[in-house]
C-alpha cells in the first residue's frame, strides 16, 4: 500500500516536473527595459517628431473609438426622436378623442 | 401630423436657446476633432491612439454628470413625489449610461493598445462596469414594465445606490493603485500643452451635448407623463386606450 502510494507519488512528481519543464519557455521573461516601468506608462504625455512606427495598428483602434462614440450618440438621437414623436402622435390622438366626447 | 422633435413645442426664447445649443454643440465636436488630430501633437509612448483619450475623458464626465442627475432626480422623487424629478432621474441615467458606453467601448481600445489587452480587471474599469450594470439595470426596469408609483420608487433607490460607486470610479485608481492610466488627476504626469486645448474643447463639446440631450430627454419624459395621465381620465371616461 505504501509502495504503490509512493510510487504514485514518485510519477506525479516527474509528470510536474516534465509539464514545468515544457511551459519554462513560454513563461520565459525579457529582462526589464526603461520602458516597462509601470511608473513611466501612459502616465506621461510627450510629444514626438517624425513618423511613429507602430505594432498595434493605433489608427485603426482610434477610427473605431470615434466611429463608435457617434454611432452610440446618433443611435440615442434617433431613439429620443422616434420616442417623441410616437408619444406626441398618442398624445394627438387622445386629446381629439377626449375633446370630442366633452363636445 | 404630429411634431417632428422634441423642440416643436418650444417658442421664443426657449427655442432659440435649444437651436443655439444644437449649433454650438455641432461646432464644437468637428474643432475638438480638429484640435486632436491637426493641433495635438502623437504622443511618443502610444502614437495615435492617444487621441482616444479626447473623446474618452469628457464622455467619462458626462457619465459622472448624468449618473450624479440620475441619483438626485431620485433623491428628489422620493422626497417630493413629483413627476418632474422622475423625469431627471431617467433622463440623468439615460444620458449617464449612454456616456458610460462611450467609455467602456474607448476605454478597451485604449487598452489594446496600451497594455495589449482589450480588457483588464483594474479596479477603476471594474467598478466603472459594475455601476454601468446598475444603471443598466435601472433603465431595464423602467424599459420593461408600465412605469408605476412602485416602479418608480424603485428605480429611485437603485440610482442612489448607485451614486456612491462614483466616488469608487473616481478614486480606485488612488486607492488600489491598478492599471488605468493617471494622467489629468494628483501623481500623474499632465499632458503636453499641446494637447490642452483639444482636452478642453472636448470637455465644452460634452457639457453642450449633455445639456441639450437632457433638456430633449426630459421634454419627452414629461410628455409621456402627461400621455399617462391622459389615458387615465380616458379609461375614466369609457374611451379605452389606443397606445
Amino acid at each position: 500500500m505504501t509502495e504503490s502510494f509512493f510510487r504514485f507519488f514518485q510519477r506525479a512528481f516527474v509528470f510536474g516536473a516534465l509539464v514545468v519543464g515544457a511551459a519554462a519557455p513560454a513563461t520565459a521573461q525579457d529582462e526589464p527595459t526603461a520602458d516597462d516601468d509601470p511608473s513611466r506608462r501612459a502616465a506621461t504625455f510627450r510629444a514626438v517628431s517624425g513618423p511613429d512606427a507602430e505594432r498595434v495598428p493605433g489608427g485603426t483602434l482610434t477610427v473605431i473609438a470615434y466611429a463608435g462614440a457617434w454611432v452610440l450618440i446618433l443611435g440615442y438621437f434617433w431613439r429620443v426622436g422616434r420616442l417623441h414623436a410616437r408619444t406626441a402622435e398618442d398624445l394627438a390622438a387622445l386629446r381629439k378623442s377626449i375633446g370630442e366626447q366633452r363636445s | 401630423m404630429a411634431p417632428t422633435h422634441p423642440a416643436s413645442t418650444l417658442s421664443g426664447t426657449s427655442r432659440a436657446l435649444w437651436t443655439g445649443l444644437a449649433v454650438l454643440s455641432a461646432v464644437l465636436f468637428p474643432a475638438t476633432f480638429y484640435l486632436a488630430f491637426e493641433v495635438a501633437p502623437v504622443e511618443e509612448q502610444m502614437g495615435l491612439s492617444q487621441k482616444i483619450f479626447f473623446i474618452h475623458v469628457p464622455s467619462a464626465y458626462g457619465m459622472y454628470v448624468g449618473w450624479t442627475a440620475a441619483a438626485l432626480g431620485g433623491l428628489m422623487y422620493l422626497w417630493k413625489r413629483s413627476d418632474r424629478w422622475d423625469a431627471l432621474s431617467l433622463a440623468g441615467a439615460e444620458i449617464g449610461t449612454l456616456f458610460a458606453l462611450i467609455v467602456l467601448l474607448t476605454g478597451p481600445l485604449w487598452g489594446r493598445k496600451a497594455w495589449g489587452v482589450y480588457w483588464a480587471w483594474d479596479p477603476r474599469i471594474t467598478s466603472t462596469l459594475l455601476t454601468a450594470m446598475i444603471y443598466s439595470s435601472f433603465l431595464a426596469l423602467r424599459g420593461f414594465g408600465a412605469a408605476g408609483e412602485a416602479e418608480k420608487r424603485f428605480a429611485a433607490a437603485l440610482a442612489i445606490v448607485g451614486f456612491p460607486l462614483l466616488f469608487l470610479i473616481k478614486f480606485s485608481v488612488q486607492r488600489w493603485s491598478g492599471q488605468h492610466p493617471v494622467v489629468l488627476a494628483s501623481g500623474g504626469g499632465g499632458i503636453h500643452e499641446d494637447m490642452v486645448p483639444a482636452l478642453v474643447c472636448g470637455f465644452c463639446a460634452v457639457t453642450i451635448l449633455f445639456v441639450w440631450l437632457m433638456w430633449a430627454r426630459i421634454r419627452v419624459e414629461r410628455q409621456r407623463q402627461e400621455l399617462a395621465s391622459l389615458e387615465l381620465e380616458a379609461a375614466r371616461r369609457g374611451l379605452g386606450g389606443e397606445s
